[in-house]
């Protein structure tokens, strides 16, 4: 009786152990599989096919990575606030270090007008890439100090001198440039929230900056994936003072194996002149 | 938990080793839930490998948002339902068979029911009709809660819970009258 009275302590003694022979067979097996999923995987991980998007653009922010940046340097000033957000984007900025690509897709919207602004930075390599939706196309390699602009309306791709050995506007990396821009974020006034939601179904933690700039408002909400603590969608939203939405941002962020491994891979013709400057 | 997920982001980087390493680290955990499921050693085995190759293929898309013990232990207990259903493999409860797992010491499972109190219970165990075996078996090996199962099983926590009640009675009963026969002799 005493034996029966016990039963929920001894069930869990109740265990099996693999055998070698089966930890081995079933590993390799396993394995194999993985390898033979992530080749598969790479293999279709291309560069998306450039959308043919004919409206002017809005803006010209250079590479779009910096409003995520710059939010997260405002971010990264009010760190100290109680919700310990410093330590999220320390492991943020951990993160987007070790991917190997990183690919922003930023749709602009000002009252009638769109634009759609793609890049791809790479900090391991050091190459950025950026395609609007005019079809302007820039390529930075900083290995080999070049810089790669594709002109659409004259079909040409012009090619200078890249100085300086610095990646994004002169940083070496995200938390290199988080630091940059901290100053200019103190001199900003800006309030900070945290909380936390989801993103198509993965768990979120949502930072939204708001700082009054140029008589409009601009609310920018970064939300964070959880799991993996890289960006998952930032939006930028700038009102008037009547809180009339003049202007609207929205980058979704993804992290491919694999980005342009040069200008043509931006969808820039073949037959394109080349002029080195 | 922490690990896991540091184990996953590792995975979808394409990293061998942090895949080794989830293996390795619930390879047990989830053979034991198979075996206790299926009473069957290969079918356990076909199991567990059919749970990691499908994780395998699937991780790219894959978000963790419990632990990822139970996520695994629901996907074996998912597909020995399914193997069950489709009469491939447990047909009926098969005492002998269920004896012969209880004591199988060689082979590509190493049974550590040293005792024969444990080898008692896992023959009463294999008699449970199968949903009541495998609410124990989640909930105590792998450490899900009654809610968690509920999700999983698609069924009301109450009846999960009514399940796990009857079954821990009929295991006493079966086990009480186990004694009483050796009592007699």
């Amino acid at each position: 009786m005493k034996r029966a009275n016990r039963i929920e302590e001894l069930i869990p003694e109740l265990r099996y152990k693999a055998g070698s022979a089966m930890h081995t067979r079933v590993l390799d097996s396993i394995l194999q599989i993985f390898e033979e999923s992530r080749k598969a995987g790479a293999s279709t991980t291309q560069v998306r096919p450039w959308r043919a998007i004919t409206m002017s653009r809005i803006a010209r922010l250079g590479a779009a990575v910096l409003i995520i940046l710059s939010l997260m340097a405002g971010i990264h000033f009010f760190g100290t606030s109680p919700i310990a957000s410093s330590a999220v984007f320390a492991k943020m900025t951990k993160s987007l270090e070790s991917v190997p690509w990183m690919y922003a897709k930023h749709e602009f919207v000002r009252g009638s007008q769109s634009s759609v602004l793609e890049t791809w930075n790479c900090f391991e390599t050091g190459m950025e890439a950026e395609k609007e939706s005019t079809g302007r196309a820039t390529v930075w390699d900083y290995q080999k100090h070049r810089k790669f602009v594709y002109n659409p309306r004259t079909n040409t791709i012009v090619i200078t001198h890249l100085s300086g050995n610095g990646f994004t506007k002169g940083s070496s990396g995200p938390l290199d440039l988080i630091n940059n821009l901290v100053e200019i974020a103190k001199s900003k006034g800006a309030a900070f929230t945290h909380s936390k939601g989801t993103h198509e179904g993965c768990d979120v933690h949502i930072y939204v900056l708001t700082q009054s700039k140029g008589g409009l408002i601009h609310e920018s909400t970064l939300k964070i994936d959880m799991q993996t603590y890289l960006p998952a969608s930032l939006q930028v939203l700038s009102k008037n003072p009547h809180g009339q939405v003049v202007t609207h941002i929205q980058g979704n962020y993804e992290f491919p194996r694999e980005g342009p491994k040069d200008i043509y891979d931006l969808g820039v013709p073949e037959s394109a002149q080349i002029m080195r400057k | 938990m922490l690990e896991d997920r540091l184990l996953i982001w590792q995975v979808k980087r394409g990293s061998k080793d942090a895949f080794s390493r989830i293996y390795t680290k619930y390879e047990d955990d989830l053979l034991t839930l198979a075996v206790n499921l299926l009473n069957d050693v290969s079918a356990a085995e076909d199991t567990v490998h059919d749970v990691f190759a499908s994780f395998a293929k699937s991780v790219d898309s894959f978000h963790l948002t419990g632990s990822l013990r139970s996520y695994l232990a629901t996907c074996v207990a998912n597909l020995a339902r399914d193997r069950i259903r489709k009469g491939k493999r447990e047909k009926g409860v098969d005492l002998n068979r269920a004896a012969q797992t209880a004591s199988e010491v060689s082979g590509p499972v190493e049974s550590v029911l040293h005792s024969e109190q444990l080898q008692q219970l896992a023959e009463v165990m294999a008699q449970l009709p199968y949903e009541q075996r495998e609410v124990i078996m989640l909930r105590l090996h792998g450490g899900m809660t009654f809610k968690q199962i509920g999700k999983s099983q698609n069924a009301s926590i109450n009846t999960i819970k009514s399940r796990y009640r009857y079954g821990l009675d009929k295991i006493r009963m079966l086990l009480n009258a186990e004694i009483e026969n050796e009592t007699r002799k």
